[in-house]
């Protein structure tokens, strides 16, 4: 009976999600204020319909009572983020906010499925995080050194990086984690924001030929630490995202090409002088034949696709718990796995539709810094879903980073509803500019 | 997805921007579009073939709902079943005990065989949903599909005779649709008590080996059933190869190099034809030294030599090594079917059942089809050309060589039956300085419209004509009498 039960909510998870992820499409071609906000208010219900079912089918499962009260802890803190972020960001796009909630509330669930007990953690750290965030424009309109600040960034940043080689940790094969006063966060995480900080307020100063080195190099530094911390996830995003910002700072097609160009090359030294970039591109190509070393996670992560098909062996009926670490890094292949390949497409697609959002605003903007600096957050986002992803389904070689919002990881969701929140806020303050000025 | 707002100040400048922000975007979403077609591409692909891996632990996870299906031979006879005493406690039952028991496999201590590759078939179940959904709340497993394989009974236990205490494999294959009739390999063990005799099992790996299937797995020497690829070679490379003419005096070379005939046999003036009937080595010998390595190394790849045959089953690869700095010796050894070559027995069917076949290899196979526990068909697998390995007129020539094999040379064990049958003999030496050879038989046989071929290899025996085509007139006899 139970089994009925699962196997026909999956089908309903599917449409509900299915929905959803129309509406997030739909809402760039309606026109009409009124519209838009029903289509919204939609996306809400299907949110809540789809973590009530979840809740339920977990209890069903588990008969847990802790799931209850975390289910009902998540949908007051729901709404309530619903309410404050309408209410401290006048203006804000609805369609990033929703999003931004969908994609939690999936995580939450998610990890309540696969380490129910690190459940607490995520959502106290995602809570306040979110709380904190509250008052990100007041922040970006009270204090106005951000675009003043320039080089400052990145000896912030580079510093911070530098720390894990001082009091660093290894987790997963990669020395990237920092342990401070028993509370253990990861210093790339946050760095990423200052760095597109960095990068933006100095190019929208200059953009001359030496301004341009310079950057380069010091960019080059942060990517050069990050290997070595065998970070190899962010250093490729703190690559591409400079190499991004550089082509929309100076229009010039020749920067992107040299970078890609110049990019390739040092992959491929990176592959024969270190040995941890090796590994992982073995593992990629074939993962059957080191299957009970290197290629032991993507196998089962490809086990964990396969046996999950189109629609999904529904909640708790899979075994994703087969995959090491699979609530952090490669909770998309066990998303896939019980609720199916289209929830995890339509997952990717809510990305998406978040990232041509973001795009919008950076285009919108009228301040070369905010310009700028929202572009290369969203180009971080992005690629950071793109490679995430790619890895776990071995489209690219597995860089071992987190599915914003969803991984468990409190530094990885702190900084995604920082980026989220940062974008928001300056696209509030654009439009308070534009009203005023369209006003007149 | 562009949305665009011409505002007022540095309309150009901005613009401008934006455009580069627009084909970035663009970039962006190629490179998702690819990686969904991607993901796509995986599931749309043979997934099952994931299931079946033995890393793979949810096979576990399905036994819990259904019951695993049974392995079927062609006729509908249990090769292997599974049984829930009154205490709904499962065990998997093999009826014919080690008759089957590499092709069929085991599903403790390592799946393997069809266990293993068809696992997952087995746990599927396909019985209609309402029936499915009643047993479902009832709390009933479902029953899974069973897997109706190619295999025949009484072939497999002619063959299984036709060896009998020795170590040995033999395939038998139909020509025509690649159908496996039969696969044996010797000594075996029995399945149902493989838990028992596991150590004992595991203590034996050297010349006993009863784990490991010897058709797809045993590496051997060709010995004289290689004369047919290098004839092959030959008749490619001559404008005239019914013209070959050679004088065989019983050896060939000098000093430690010298090579002989088997059992120091003269076989005096020999054509190409003959000297395959006769498998004379001498004669061989001498063609080998003229041929092309180049070509003579393309030829064994496109017989899958170097590679793996597409099959169900784990297989070794089967080795042509020879290069052109090779020596004299070591060209002239390789091309009787001494020197370096190795072949798996599943390898060594294929020109055999090509040459039948009018020179095109089918892929082999098990699986018939699969069937829901009611009898209906869910899977069908059709024949399949693997590749056209030679011309028409090539595998007439090949024929006819096999047929003068039986009629006046090695295998004449086989003539005057009710079928017509061809083959080629081998004795290969596996020891330096040793009587002791292998003792091969690759070869077919046709009556109407029936086409079968075989490949025999009955280990330390002796001669081929002696141990090997004797089992092969066991296998013909049973299939067309």
């Amino acid at each position: 009976m139970e089994n009925l039960i699962i196997q026909i909510s999956k089908y309903v998870l599917m449409i509900l999600f299915t929905i959803y992820t129309f509406y997030c499409f739909r809402v760039f071609a309606v026109k009409n204020k009124n519209r838009q906000n029903r289509i919204f208010r939609g996306q809400r219900t299907l949110t809540l319909l789809i973590h009530l079912l979840c809740t339920a089918l977990l209890f069903m499962n588990t008969k847990n009572v802790s799931v209850l009260i975390l289910g009902a802890l998540q949908i007051v803190f729901y709404l309530v983020c619903v309410k404050l972020y309408q209410m401290f960001y006048k203006g804000l796009s609805k369609l990033i906010l929703n999003n931004m909630m969908m994609c939690m509330m999936i995580g939450f669930i998610m990890l309540e499925r696969l380490a129910i007990e690190q459940t607490v953690k995520q959502f106290v750290l995602a809570a306040a995080a979110a709380g904190i965030c509250l008052f990100v424009p007041l922040f970006i309109h009270r204090f106005t050194f951000w675009e003043r600040l320039g080089w400052q960034y990145a000896a912030a940043g580079i510093l911070l990086l530098l720390l894990v080689f001082v009091i660093g940790q290894e987790k997963y094969g990669a020395a990237n984690w920092v342990e401070f006063g028993g509370v253990g966060f990861q210093p790339s995480e946050f760095v990423k924001i200052i760095y597109v900080f960095f990068i933006a307020a100095v190019l929208s100063k200059s953009r001359s030929f030496k301004e341009i080195l310079m950057i380069t190099g010091v960019a080059g530094i942060h990517v050069i630490i990050l290997v070595l911390e065998k970070d190899l996830g962010a250093a490729l995003i703190f690559f591409v995202t400079y190499l991004m910002m550089l082509y929309i700072g100076t229009e010039k097609l020749a920067y992107l090409l040299v970078g890609f160009g110049g990019g390739t090359a040092a992959a491929v030294g990176a592959y024969h002088v270190f040995s941890h970039v090796r590994v992982r591109v073995v593992a990629w190509r074939d993962p059957w034949s080191v299957i009970d070393a290197e290629g032991y996670q993507i196998a089962q992560s490809l086990f964990a696709l396969g046996n999950g098909g189109w629609d999904g062996t529904g909640l708790n009926r899979g075994l994703p718990e087969s995959i090491p670490v699979v609530e952090s890094d490669f909770v998309f292949a066990a998303i896939s796995e019980e609720l199916g390949a289209i929830f995890a497409i339509c997952l990717i697609l809510v990305y998406l539709s978040s990232y041509i959002m973001f795009v919008n605003i950076a285009l919108k903007m009228k301040k070369e810094f905010y310009k700028l600096t929202a572009f290369g957050l969203s180009v971080i986002f992005i690629f950071q879903v793109l490679l995430c992803v790619g890895g776990v389904v071995k489209f690219i070689p597995s860089t071992g980073l987190t599915l914003p919002l969803i991984s468990n990881g409190g530094s990885s969701i702190v900084s995604t509803i920082v980026i989220f929140s940062v974008i928001q806020g300056m696209y509030i303050l654009n439009e308070k500019g534009v009203n005023e000025s369209e006003r007149k | 997805m562009r949305v665009n707002e011409n505002n007022e100040a540095n309309v150009n400048d901005n613009n401008k921007r934006n455009r580069e922000m627009t084909v970035v975007t663009y970039l962006v979403l190629i490179l998702f579009l690819v990686m969904i077609g991607y993901i796509a591409k995986f599931l749309l692909g043979n997934t099952n073939e994931l299931l079946s891996n033995n890393k793979n632990m949810r096979q576990n996870l399905l036994e819990k709902t259904i019951t695993k299906g049974s392995i079927l031979a062609n006729d509908g006879k249990v090769l292997a079943k599974t049984e829930t005493n009154g205490k709904g406690k499962e065990s998997r039952v093999y009826p014919y005990d080690g008759l089957f028991a590499h092709v069929v496999g085991r599903t403790k201590n390592g799946k393997t065989g069809l266990e293993r590759s068809e696992s997952y078939t087995m746990l599927t179940t396909n019985v209609n949903p309402l029936y499915s959904m009643v047993n479902e709340i009832k709390g009933v497993k479902n029953p899974g599909n069973h897997v109706v394989t190619t295999l025949d009974v009484s072939l497999q236990k002619a063959a299984s005779a036709g060896i009998g205490d020795r170590k040995g494999a033999v395939i038998v294959m139909e020509a025509d649709t690649g159908k496996i009739l039969a696969m044996v390999s010797k000594p075996t063990y029995n399945p149902n008590q493989i838990m028992a005799d596991w150590n004992r099992l595991l203590k034996d790996k050297g010349e006993e080996s009863a784990l490991y299937n010897r058709v797809t797995q045993g590496l051997y020497p060709p010995g004289s059933t290689f004369k047919l690829v290098t004839a092959l070679e030959f008749m490619r490379e001559q404008e005239n190869p019914e013209k070959f003419r050679y004088q065989c005096t019983g050896s060939i070379g000098t000093g430690p190099d010298k090579l002989h005939c088997y059992n120091r046999k003269v076989h005096g003036e020999v054509s190409l034809e003959s000297a395959v009937a006769l498998s004379c080595n001498t004669a061989f010998a001498k063609i080998g030294t003229g041929l092309d390595i180049k070509k003579w190394s393309n030829l064994c790849q496109s017989l899958y030599f170097g590679k793996k045959i597409p099959f169900e089953l784990d297989q070794s690869v089967s080795r042509f090594e020879l290069s052109e700095s090779d020596s004299a010796a070591m060209i002239r050894q390789t091309a009787f079917g001494q020197g370096n070559t190795l072949v798996t027995p599943l390898q060594n069917i294929l020109l055999t059942a090509a040459a039948c076949n009018n020179g095109t290899v089918m892929k082999p196979y098990l699986v018939d089809h699969v069937e829901d526990s009611s009898g209906n068909i869910i899977k069908e697998n059709k024949p399949q050309s693997l590749s056209e390995v030679i011309t028409k007129k090539e595998s007439k020539k090949l024929m006819q060589m096999m047929e003068a094999t039986v009629s006046y040379g090695t295998a004449s064990a086989l003539k005057g039956r009710s079928y017509r049958a061809g083959g080629k003999t081998g004795s290969a030496e596996f020891k330096l300085k040793s009587s002791d050879s292998h003792a091969w038989f690759v070869g077919f046989a046709e009556k109407g419209k029936k086409k079968i071929a075989v490949s025999i290899i009955v280990e330390a025996a002796g001669t081929g004509s002696e141990y090997a085509v004797p089992v092969a007139r066991d296998i013909f006899d049973a299939y067309f009498d």
